[in-house]
């Protein structure tokens, strides 16, 4: 009765799970970005690299028009009014096109005095060589500037903005803005339009993907009826996010069919008979829908690399159930070791719940809730499920391992000897799909905006809007001679200092400035009475300037005001989170003397997000490195408590000493190994661990040697050889560790049952 | 004889406005292909701002394949050269930076791309004739913005002075305190230009 009502209750557990499935919006549940793996707001560098690819800077579309001139002119509207008009898209700006820009333009108009004023006096007093108490000299400096602007032509087309700006405030910050070559990358190579797009959803949801890319493709559409010559090209985090699910969810198909249909056919040519299948596809199950009930109820998010790790899960889970219905003997062979195995990898995996990194923490619960789900089910299961009779047991021998130590030794060292030719490189990029040609479309279009990859971008942060323009003006001193090649924020942006000197010098000098201005314009042959608009915001501005707080809020109005390109120099959403930051682009003769440069400076950091991030990652490998030598003297404990000391050296020994061999043959086989080779040893761990449990209990029990060993040893390996071939490089790192382990554990627990010889203590501890 | 088309286009980068390549190419395509000529001219810029006009002399130089470079001598030495493939000023180390974009307003430059993109049909065109007694023809062709047009209040008009074939006179008026008088002094309708003279006057060219 009891037992009935437990497998009731368990299939109750079951159907809740299930339903609670299938009613979850996958679309928001299921991630696919990798900032998602990594740790949120660890410090303020991983902070600013996570806010600039994830913030509106991440959400930005780069697009480009080639063909013929008079073509893009007609077409290059239309594609502004197409996207503008899908209302997927908070900006559409044509970079060639002045009036994109019309909003900062006008906030910094009407606070020129504040943004600029203050250092038109300290470039008067630097630049100059003026005094600024010397309001003879300062107005002669003024006039003069102003003489030099008439007598250029090339820069008249600004003459409009004189009237209202004699001291040139707008022009030379304009002149700053040209010289630095910005401009001329917005105005696009020959031949080129540029399009800078900011979706209005993250590239890396629903909502930012398929239909977003949809109306992308869907641009060339606007002129197909028509004979043109006109080619658009984009890209942005949507076409990497978007291929790379696609590319994913094609390659966890594939795997996901083949995987079964494979181990299908393992299974009915080593049983002769297919109806275990029934009982192993539903443990499986059931430990993979566990598992995702449990990471979206604790963490609310389950990332796609978790689901394709998950076949950890999937590979232990059908052991469990091929252990308990292709067992030799009675439960008692299966139980004992059954338990303990489940109780030591749920405690190994749930060491890095401990881990800041995301991943592992996911990892963690997910195959522990997973493993745990699965055991219930297969043990449920088992009570009403006849194991399958071994008609072939007569027929079947042992291979015979009683290998000689002579060589054994020997070549066990030769693996590990490999190890000394292990090394290590993490990158983030494993975790995606190889997507070339998205790549090099990639690539063209970047280049067509200015980016031949000799630049370095480089954010420099604070928390006072001071200190970044500090650290920003040290960096351009410490780079010396290497320049920046893009405007920086200190174009618009005066500094406390320079504030505070304008503040003094306004109280005593704002008014007998004006007249004395007023008085050198006509002697130098201007007429006064035209800047008479001038002459009226000067006086507001002085008014206005004895307010503490205006300059600060001209600052922030101008920022929050930044669109497009500009709003990646100086972005405004990070004010928030009490950093300033900004950007500026280097370009030096020696890459690495720049970056040797900067990697001595405070609160400045090169803008390579990837980079960054494999750094990032790289610095969790230790971590993973501790966490599994945890979990290790945690399941050491476990074995000892439930069996004895003595035989730590054939349960633990033997899979450390496979594990040791495996990463040693992996450093003979491959260039580098990574992170996924580390998941997949500690797998292989659990799983040569699991195979030695079994052995060892049969061999005490004087019973054959586990026939579900090898059936669990030929499906693990064949479904993690099957992931080897995998595209997605992190997976097939992971399913080539896990195979080769599976065969390695499969071998040691031979030789631990052909070697061993139980205590009379042993088998009486296993009896009671 | 300068092609009016072209003086038009040239007074209307005098102005100092930024240039699309793609309007260039409009105006460009409705150019004689034979033409390469060199002018002194000489430059009066009113300005609201100024009791006396801003006076400039220099030398133009047109290349139907490469465009216009003018050559300002005068108050100071500066290259602006308007081809093509672009729109250059010419740095005192002889490289050429692209002409900036923009101008006093926004709306000031989005009517002058419309303009360098061919809407020549803004205006609405006026002709003078006069025969002088000693039997030379003159001609004032004007332009002025079509009444209620996008252009309506930006220009007042243009003038082309035409003396025996030849124009001898532009002026630009925007309104009366703003306007741009320009006076051809002499034209060599056949100079000889050496290929680094080229390079060094035109800038950039896209199949180099």
């Amino acid at each position: 009765m009891a037992e009935r009502l437990s497998r009731c209750l368990w299939y109750a557990v079951l159907l809740i799970t299930a339903v609670y499935l299938a009613m979850l919006d996958w679309s928001s549940v299921l991630s696919t970005n990798v900032l998602d793996l990594l740790p949120a707001d660890k410090n303020e560098e991983t902070w600013v690299v996570q806010q600039m690819a994830t913030g509106s800077q991440g959400r930005v579309v780069l697009g480009v028009l080639e063909g013929p001139a008079a073509q893009r002119e007609r077409w290059a509207d239309g594609i502004v009014r197409d996207l503008e008009g899908s209302g997927l898209f908070v900006q559409v700006l044509r970079l060639d096109r002045a009036h994109g820009f019309t909003e900062p333009a006008s906030i910094w108009w009407e606070d020129r005095f504040a943004l600029r004023f203050p250092l038109w006096l300290s470039a008067a007093a630097s630049d100059g060589g003026v005094d600024p108490s010397n309001l003879d000299e300062l107005v002669l400096y003024a006039v003069e500037r102003l003489e030099a602007f008439y007598e250029d032509p090339g820069y008249t087309a600004f003459e409009g903005l004189v009237p209202g700006d004699p001291l040139l405030l707008m022009y030379s910050g304009l002149l700053n803005w040209m010289e630095t070559g910005l401009a001329q990358r917005f105005a696009g190579a020959q031949g080129h339009t540029l399009f800078w797009l900011e979706q209005k959803d993250s590239p890396f949801s629903e909502a930012g993907q398929g239909i977003v890319l949809d109306r992308l493709l869907g641009i060339p559409g606007l002129w197909a009826a028509e004979d043109v010559a006109l080619r658009w090209r984009f890209s942005g985090a949507v076409s990497f996010a978007t291929a790379n699910r696609t590319a994913m969810q094609r390659e966890i198909t594939r795997l996901n069919l083949l995987i079964p249909l494979l181990v299908i056919a393992v299974i009915g040519l080593s049983l002769r008979q297919v109806r275990i299948l029934i009982p192993v596809v539903c443990v499986v199950l059931s430990g993979v829908a566990g598992a995702s009930v449990a990471t979206v109820l604790l963490l609310g998010q389950l990332h796609v690399l978790t689901l394709v790790l998950g076949s950890i899960l999937a590979g232990v889970a059908a052991d469990y159930a091929l252990h308990l219905l292709a067992r030799n003997g009675s439960l008692r062979s299966v139980n004992k070791p059954l338990l303990i195995g489940v109780f030591s990898t749920v405690i190994g995996f749930l060491v890095f719940l401990l881990s800041d990194l995301p991943v592992l923490r996911q990892m963690a619960i997910f195959v522990a809730a997973g493993l745990i789900f699965a055991a219930v089910t297969a043990l449920v299961l088992s009570l009403w499920v006849a194991p399958v009779p071994n008609r072939r047991a007569s027929s079947v021998s042992l291979p015979d391992i009683r290998l000689k130590a002579s060589w054994l030794v020997p070549a066990w060292l030769v693996a590990v000897s490999g190890l000394f030719w292990l090394t290590w490189r993490d990158d983030l990029s494993d975790l995606e799909y190889p997507l070339p040609e998205v790549r090099l479309t990639d690539q063209t279009v970047r280049a067509a905006f200015g980016d031949d990859g000799a630049q370095v971008p480089v954010v420099v942060f604070a928390h006072q809007r001071d200190t970044m323009l500090h650290r920003m003006e040290y960096l351009l001193t410490a780079i010396e001679p290497a320049g920046p090649v893009g405007p920086t924020v200190d174009v618009w942006l005066p500094g406390s200092v320079q504030i505070a000197f304008t503040r003094q010098w306004l109280e005593q000098h704002a008014a007998p400035f004006a007249q004395a201005l007023y008085h050198e314009l006509y002697q130098a042959g201007f007429d006064p009475e035209a800047f008479e608009s001038f002459f009226a915001d000067w006086s507001t501005f002085v008014e206005a300037a004895s307010d503490p707080a205006y300059f600060d809020a001209a600052m922030d109005r101008f920022q929050y005001s930044l669109n497009g390109p500009l709003a990646g120099l100086y972005p405004a959403a990070n004010t928030g989170q009490g950093l300033h930051m900004t950007t500026l682009i280097l370009e030096g003769a020696d890459q690495q003397e720049l970056l040797d440069k900067l990697a001595g400076l405070d609160g400045v950091l090169r803008l390579d997000t990837l980079g960054y991030l494999n750094q990032l990652f790289s610095r969790y490998r230790v971590e993973l490195w501790i966490f599994s030598a945890i979990g290790l003297l945690l399941l050491t404990l476990v074995v000892v408590l439930a069996y004895s000391w003595r035989l730590l050296p054939w349960l633990v020994g033997l899979p450390l000493a496979t594990l040791l061999a495996t990463l040693g043959l992996l450093g003979w086989w491959l260039s580098a190994v990574n992170l996924f080779h580390l998941v997949g040893c500690i797998l292989g761990f659990c799983l040569a661990l699991d195979y030695g449990l079994f052995a060892l209990t049969c061999k005490q029990l004087s019973e054959r040697f586990p026939r579900s060993v090898h059936l669990s040893a030929a499906t693990t390996f064949t479904a993690f050889v099957l992931l080897a071939t995998s595209s997605i490089p992190a997976v097939q790192a992971l399913g080539l560790t896990v195979a080769l382990m599976v065969l390695l554990g499969w071998f040691s627990s031979l030789m631990l049952f052909q070697q061993f010889t139980p205590s009379t203590e042993s088998i009486r501890n296993l009896n009671e | 004889m300068i092609p009016t088309k072209w003086l038009l286009w040239a007074v209307m980068l005098w102005l100092g406005a930024a240039t699309c390549d793609a309007g260039m190419d409009a105006v460009l395509a409705e150019l004689p292909v034979r033409s390469k000529i060199q002018a002194e001219f000489e430059e009066f810029r009113h300005s609201p701002a100024r009791r006396l006009p801003g006076r400039f002399s220099g030398i133009m130089r047109w290349d139907a394949e490469r465009g216009l470079s003018l050559e300002y001598q005068r108050p100071r030495q500066q290259w602006i050269a308007l081809t093509p493939y672009g729109s250059w000023r010419r740095t005192p180390d002889g490289a050429f930076r692209p002409l900036p974009s923009g101008g006093d307003s926004e709306v000031w430059t989005r009517l002058l791309f419309d303009v360098f993109a061919g809407r020549l049909d803004l205006w609405q065109e006026s002709l003078e004739v006069r025969m002088h007694a000693e039997g030379t023809l003159a001609m004032r062709i004007e332009l002025m913005p079509v009444q209620g047009g996008e252009l309506a209040g930006l220009f007042q008009s243009m003038q082309f002075e035409v003396l025996e074939q030849q124009i001898r006179a532009i002026s630009v008026r925007r309104d009366q305190r703003n306007r741009i008088e320009i006076r051809i002094l002499s034209v060599d309708p056949q100079p000889q230009w050496s290929v680094e003279e080229q390079a060094a006057v035109f800038g950039p060219q896209e199949n180099e």
